[in-house]
């Protein structure tokens, strides 16, 4: 850091990194970004050019060797997480890294023990955001009893992660590989089962064991050289899981149910039920023994969340505030549930959490 | 048989044998209910007083001795069901028993075991009525390809009460008498496999959330029938189905059932009126569902025909029994073991 100022280079310049991270870092004050690498010079200097960076490095190893740069923020697919944070790390660079945190389990330890060893350095993980509008008032509801004794989740959500096209939700033969579907680049993540783990987590919890069933509808799809490739990663997935705080939850992704569009969250309790519906996930509707239907419950403007990580990280490093949305330890646990949900599916068995 | 009358002795006579077997049975030409057995001589014979039955025995042994009964109904509680059909058949009795068939896989195994070395005898189980309404709707759908392969099912029978700890006793919530029944699970369960055909593996999770009540004493006694239910299944055609049952959902969304398929989506709502799409469409639109193509109960018709041998049983035979008490005895046995349970047994 010189001057106070924050010097941030780009590793994987992507379309979250594009339309996110680059507006949202450009906002907060002392922050420069200095120098792009994406997986080609090519593709870096068209990111360079078009967003005014002035160093574009041929490659990612380049840029980590650079003692002008502060902090990296990881866009790349979920495969090079693992490698890009302990090398930020070994580097002394702070680390921001695009979700999901990695591709299995064993890779998100690995980066949890990394950061440890580097207690002056910021580790984060880009949040789940889909419900960040709620999830105060929500965690508030909880909290205060508003549920009394949390007994049940059910989570059915339309997938829309590696749809070409959110409009139809009808199951696509034809579809190209997207990334999502590309288990070398993707791992053990499936769909948007990860982020939505993860906002689950925020309201009732780690889950404590895992029963899942998957199934991969459209198994062959064309890679970007015109080769078709064997798909292993679900487009339909079934999960059971019970929770540390005892709720039972039933859970569902898929990206093939057709002209179903839209997402929704249950949470019952002994003396409340909260409903959340989406997207967007904006509004939260409670109703208690006695009501005949559910309500929306009024949100605070101040206890509604919002998009900010590019912030936080730069607060963080500026030692104003912890990491909240997600440190690595968080990660750790979306990892290892995302794990044991192909584990169970594989083995037809239970996974208990932690791994 | 074919021309002659049938004389019907009723085993267990309780709401639903009095509010729709015993009508039912009164609308069948030649049929005579000539005898009624129930938990005891006093309650047979309020029974018998209210509709005219002239027979009443002190117990069902009495009843299945009597040579000039030629068939009989169970209305018991499953735990009888077993040991009523076998000594019905050993009888020489027709024989149709109340749902659920059995409180176990084994049991509806003895039971139509018992039933195929009586090949002159009828067995019937009384039917899953909940979607007769639509059964045929959806059926007619999906055969014609309305909605291509199918590849999800999803059905949910959800309470809209809260939970009630150390609310009364219920016999569907007592092991002793309902053995692996949970909740409406099997009646579902029966329904679902007319539309997208049978399970070939389970898995499943349950929780006891209300584990105390009172029974008929004010007695506090111990439940351990499962109050929700989360069950994901793979299904011989190739989709996967999850279904959910409880009866501590607070305010829900009741009761729905969604049927995905590569080309269109069929929904169900709580009211039973069916929806669709197909791809290209923009949204769901309601389905029209014709009263006269609808399916209706009739089971004391279809009973007293089969032994007249004018028609089949269909709704239901102890095949299709035994495979959703199998369905209902591996969703037990998963939640227990925490694997997935491969059907049939």
């Amino acid at each position: 850091m010189e001057n106070g100022i924050i010097r941030v280079g780009l590793i994987g310049a992507g379309a979250n990194t594009r339309l996110r991270h680059i507006p949202g870092l450009r906002e907060q004050e002392g922050v420069e970004i200095v120098a792009v690498a994406n997986r080609s010079r090519a593709s870096g200097e068209a990111i360079a050019s078009e967003y005014e960076i002035p160093t574009v490095y041929d490659n990612w190893l380049e840029l980590m060797e650079s003692d002008e740069i502060d902090a990296v923020c990881v866009g790349t697919w979920p495969y090079m997480h693992r490698t890009l944070v302990l090398s930020a790390l070994e580097n002394d660079k702070h680390v921001l890294t695009e979700a999901r945190m990695a591709m299995d389990a064993q890779e998100a330890h690995e980066m949890l023990d990394a950061s440890r060893q580097f207690p002056h350095l910021v580790t984060q993980i880009v949040p789940a955001p889909q419900t960040l509008q709620v999830d105060q008032t929500v965690q508030d509801i909880i909290a205060s009893g508003g549920l009394g004794q949390l007994l049940a989740l059910r989570l059915r959500v339309c997938d829309y992660h590696g749809r070409a096209d959110r409009s139809d939700t009808f199951m696509n033969k034809e579809g190209h590989l997207h990334w999502r579907q590309n288990r070398l680049l993707s791992g053990y993540n499936i769909m948007g089962m990860g982020i939505w783990y993860e906002a689950l987590m925020r309201y009732v919890g780690p889950a404590t064991r895992v029963m899942a069933m998957t199934h991969v509808f459209t198994n062959q799809r064309m890679d970007d050289n015109g080769i078709l490739q064997g798909v292993s990663i679900p487009d339909h997935v079934n999960v059971l899981a019970e929770f540390a705080s005892g709720v039972q939850a039933d859970l569902s992704w898929s990206t093939i149910t057709g002209l179903q569009t839209g997402s929704e969250l249950w949470i019952f309790g002994s003396e409340g039920t909260i409903k959340l519906e989406g997207p967007p996930f904006d509004k939260v509707l409670i109703g208690k023994p006695g009501d005949t239907e559910l309500k929306e419950h009024p949100i605070a403007d101040d206890k509604r969340g919002k998009w900010q990580v590019e912030g936080d990280f730069i607060d963080a490093i500026r030692g104003t505030k912890p990491v909240t949305h997600t440190p690595f330890d968080v990660g750790v646990q979306y990892m290892e549930f995302t794990e044991a949900v192909t584990r169970s599916a594989q083995s037809g068995q239970t996974v208990y959490l932690p791994l | 048989m074919a021309s002659e009358g049938i004389r019907l002795g009723l085993i267990g006579a309780g709401k639903n044998t009095r509010d729709r077997h015993i009508p039912g049975f009164l609308g069948v030409d030649g049929l005579d209910i000539a005898a009624v057995a129930n938990r005891s001589r006093a309650s047979s014979q309020a029974v018998a007083d209210q509709f005219n039955i002239s027979g009443v025995y002190d117990n069902w042994q009495e009843l299945l001795e009597d040579p000039s009964i030629d068939a009989v109904c169970i209305g018991t509680w499953p735990y009888m069901h077993r040991t009523l059909t076998l000594a019905a058949l050993e009888a020489g009795k027709h024989v149709l028993c109340e749902a659920r068939m059995a409180t176990s896989a084994l049991e509806a195994q003895e039971m139509l075991d018992a039933s195929r070395e009586r090949p002159d005898l009828i067995c019937q189980i009384v039917p899953s009525p909940l979607t007769f309404k639509i059964d045929r709707l959806l059926q007619g759908k999906i055969a014609e390809g309305y909605i291509g392969d199918i590849i999800g099912v999803s059905v949910q029978s959800l309470g809209n009460a809260f939970m009630d700890q150390g609310g009364p006793m219920h016999w569907r919530n007592d092991r002793d008498l309902s053995g692996f029944n949970i909740l409406n699970m099997g009646i579902w369960y029966e329904a679902m496999i007319r539309w997208v055909g049978r399970a070939t593996k389970v898995t499943a999770m349950t929780k006891v959330t209300v584990n105390t009540r009172k029974d008929e004493d004010g007695e506090s006694v111990d439940v351990n029938i499962p109050d929700h239910v989360g069950i994901i299944a793979e299904l011989a055609n190739g989709a996967m189905a999850n279904m959910q049952f409880s009866s501590v959902t607070g305010l829900s969304s009741g009761n729905g059932v969604w049927i995905y398929g590569s080309e269109g989506t069929l929904h169900v709502d709580g009211a039973q009126n069916v929806y669709g799409g197909r791809r290209g469409d923009d949204k769901l639109a309601e389905i029209e569902n014709p009263e006269a193509g609808r399916a209706y109960w009739r089971v004391e018709e279809e009973f007293c025909s089969a032994i007249r041998g004018q028609e089949k049983i269909t709704r239901t035979p102890f095949e299709v029994g035994l495979h959703y008490m199998e369905f209902t005895e591996a969703v037990t046995r998963s939640a227990q073991t925490g694997q997935t349970v491969a059907l049939p047994l």
